[in-house]
Order: structure tokens, then sequence, then C-alpha cells
């Protein structure tokens, strides 16, 4: 007998997207972290202390922390938009639960 | 028809059975094998070529394709012409305003799925006695293919993404039908759907709920107020604003009509005198518990007793202490009335949303094909 499997094979290459580019340091360079808003907890506090920690060490241009409107969907395309229009060279996405 | 999915070659049942528990596919009970030709009358039954793409969940990174989805019904062991249904129940979850993600939470949220109008009696959905029982096969059978097309296609299995401290019983017997011969006519008019239309509403609630409450006064406001009571009482720091789900049995239904009550008549009540006093919110420690608030705060202070806070109402100096966040985000504050269960007993029944901003979705259900399989002359939506 054949059955068929209820399972979904995930194509990497297809469903997955690509991994952004590296960067080769971080001085002089933006970083925006999206923090998931998550409260009562300590997430906010929690990844600016990362970028504060980045910057001491690798002297960034700048840095910043903005939230998500809801925890538990992806961060919409315009919060997207608004994060690369502010001149980010890199964005760290962040539970911080 | 052709198919995406990986084939296997099992000898017998019982080797299903096997395979089915060396992949962790199901639920640990038996399921039926997902041949081609049985996924294909699924399909069939839905007007769905097997590519569609009935619903996507980014949280996920997951389309629920309908080839996947006709895999899990089948192994659920329903009939293909619920198959409509189980498609509205995946559009409705993956509705952004449902909120999809926050059935991977550690309370363990599942939606319980309230279908309205005719379909109903077409599928035979359980709208009568003892609904959330055994016998209820359709539900059942609806129940178990929603829960494997969310285990098998967008990973909510135990131990995975699903890691809720308790689970909820409601994954197993997750549908409902609502009274068609009801006083008040089907529940979805309230939600502005054609009288005739069959509809199915998701509402994400708490384990342990639906929870019964008893009344023993027939005056229409006594009763209410039992049921306000009950819905302000509910779950200690979890003063939790949303959309709850009141479940009327029909002999209540009838009693409260012909006293002139109306299903929005008992929903703007319960809307409107739902309460508790300050005193009891910080007693169950639902006051204060959020950010910025200075410890002292929470203490008793003289007049809380007196000091009611509205569960569904703005409290104009009072919200900010209240343990809700989930009302500084986009969740609707509302009560779903809907008519099922036995024509005996004194109990009301209610759902409790999940304390994270969810907020219930409702889809019409494709019925065209439907009454073609089964011969019934259902409307067209």
């Amino acid at each position: 007998m054949e059955i068929l499997s209820p399972t979904v094979e995930l194509d990497v290459e297809k469903d997955a997207g690509q991994l952004a580019g590296r960067l080769g340091d971080l001085e002089n360079r933006r970083i925006v972290a999206i923090w998931n808003g998550r409260r009562p907890g300590p997430g906010r506090e929690f990844l600016t202390s990362v970028l504060q920690h980045l910057d001491d060490r690798h002297h960034l241009a700048s840095w910043e922390v903005v939230q998500k409107p809801y925890l538990g969907n992806p961060a919409p395309a315009d919060l997207v938009d608004e994060v690369l229009a502010s001149g980010a060279d890199a964005v760290l996405t962040g539970l911080g639960d | 028809m052709t198919f995406r999915a990986t084939r296997h070659q099992v000898d017998d049942i019982e080797a299903m059975q096997q395979l089915c528990r060396e992949q962790g596919w199901g639920d640990g009970l038996p399921v039926l094998p997902p041949t081609p030709e049985r996924v294909a009358e699924f399909l069939d039954a839905a007007g769905l070529a097997p590519e569609t793409v009935v619903a996507t969940a980014p949280e996920r990174n997951v389309k629920f394709v309908a080839e996947s989805v006709a895999v899990n019904a089948v192994m659920a062991g329903g009939r293909p012409e619920q198959m409509p249904v189980l498609v509205a129940a995946i559009e409705a979850v993956c509705d952004p305003h449902f909120k999809f993600n926050h059935l991977a939470s550690l309370g363990s949220p599942w939606p319980l799925f309230i279908v309205s109008g005719p379909i109903v009696e077409d599928l035979g959905l359980h709208a009568d006695i003892y609904p959330f029982g055994p016998e209820s096969s359709a539900c059942a059978q609806l129940s178990r293919a929603f829960s494997f097309s969310l285990r098998n296609i967008a990973y909510a299995r135990t131990g995975g993404i699903q890691r809720g401290q308790w689970g909820n019983p409601v994954r197993w017997q997750a549908f409902i039908g609502d009274d068609p011969g009801s006083a008040w006519g089907p529940m979805h008019t309230e939600r502005k759907f054609a009288e005739d239309a069959s509809v199915l509403t998701a509402a994400s609630i708490e384990p342990g709920a639906p929870y019964q409450i008893k009344t023993t006064d027939p005056e229409p406001e006594r009763m209410l107020d039992a049921l306000c009571d009950a819905t302000a009482g509910w779950g200690a720091a979890l003063w939790c604003r949303g959309t709850y789900v009141v479940l009327v049995g029909p002999h209540h239904a009838a009693w409260l009509s012909e006293n002139g009550w109306s299903r929005a008549d008992v929903r703007r009540y319960v809307l409107d005198h739902t309460k508790a006093t300050v005193a009891d919110l910080k007693k169950r420690e639902a006051w204060g518990h959020v950010e910025d608030i200075p410890p002292e705060l929470r203490e008793p202070r003289p007049g809380d007793e007196k000091t009611d806070v509205y569960l569904f109402k703005d409290n104009p100096g009072l919200d900010q202490y209240v343990w809700a966040r989930s009302a500084r985000e986009d969740r609707e504050c509302d009560v779903l009335i809907a008519v099922a269960g036995g024509d005996a007993g004194r109990r009301f029944s209610i759902g409790i949303p999940y304390e994270f901003s969810t907020n219930p979705v409702s889809r019409v259900i494709d019925t065209s094909k439907i009454s073609a399989r089964t011969g019934h002359q259902a409307p067209l939506n």
C-alpha cells in the first residue's frame, strides 16, 4: 500500500530565503535591534545592554532598539522599511524574554 | 492528481501505525492510511487542487498546502465533505488578526471552533447534548484533522514548538456546532454574516475551559449576574481582557428569548456588568503587576472594596494598574454567545480568551461542494 507523508519538507533554498551578508567589522556601523515587545520582562534592557556592549567594544556609529507591535507576529513591512531607511547596516531580532 | 508529498510503502494497516509512531505523525491513536486515492477524494470534496495554498503562517515559515491538509484529514479518520470546514479553520487561525503563533505559548491555548448555519445539520456537527464528549464523531474528526495539520505542517509537536505547561483538552474536541434550532437564530448574524450562511468562528481559549457555572435563579438578570461574576472571577492574576465565549443551553436561550432578551441584549448586559473591585484584584495579584508601578501601589488601601473595575469597559485612571497587557494591543473586548449543549441543566459554560492578544476570526465555509455530495440543497454563500 502506498501512502503520502503528512509532513512538509522545507525546501531550504526556495522557502527559507538567504542569509544576510556578513559585516566585516562593526566600527562606525549603525545597528538596530528589533525587540519582540514582551512584557513584563527584561527584553528591552537586555538588548540595550547587548548594543551598549557592542558600542563599547567596536565603536558603533549609532544604535537603537525598536519594538514590534505584537510579539507573536513577524515585524511588519513598514517597521522593517523604517529600520532600513534609518541607515541600519545590520539588524538584530531578539526575544530577550 | 499529481502530489508533491514523499511516498512511503507499507504492507498493511499495522505497518502504517508503526510508521506513524516512528515518524511522530500522530497522537497515539490509530490513524487511517492516506493513500493517494483517498487524498484525492478529500481534495475533490473541497474543489481544491493539490498545490493550492490554503493559508500561510509566516511566523513558522509555513504554507498550508491543500495536499498536506488533505493527507492529515484522511489520517484523522474524517469524511471528505468535512474538508471545507477544515480549510476554513486553517484560514481563520492564519489570519493575522488571530495571531497564530500564540498557540505555542506556555499557557497552552487552543482554538475553539464554533460552526453555525445549515452546515451544522448537513455534516452532523454536534450542537446538542454532551457536545464535548466522545460521541461527537464529526467534531472529533475535525478536531483531530486540525491538530494533525498543525502538528505535521506547522511543527506543533509536544516537546517541539508545543511546550505548554498543561496542554489543552480542547485539542481533542475543538469543534462545536451552534444550535441550528436556537430561539436566537445562528450566532454568526451577530458578526454581520448573512443568516443563511455557514460560518466558522475560531476563538482561542485557555485550557480548563469551557468551564461551567451554575445558576439557580430563573430571573434573567440574576442568571446573567451569576455569569458576570464567574467571568470576572476566573483566573486569579489573569484579569484577562479579550473576547470570551459563552455557551448557553437551548432551554436557557428559549427562556431568555421568551422574557424579551435577545442574544444582543445578553451580550450587552455581560459587557456592561462584568466587574471586580480593586480589593479583589489586589488580593488575586491582578493589580499593579505591570512595569513601572511602584510596589506600594499594590498594597490594600481604604476604599478599594468600593471601587469597581470593569472587564469589558474602559476604567479611566485605573486601567494602567491592571494586569491586562493585552488591552494595550489590538484586541477586541467582546462576548461571543453560542447556543449549544443539552436542554436540561442550570449551567452556562465559559471559554476564557488566552491572555495574549489573540482575536476571534470568522470565515464563511464554502458549502457548494458539500451540498453536491450530501444531496442537501445547502445555500450558496
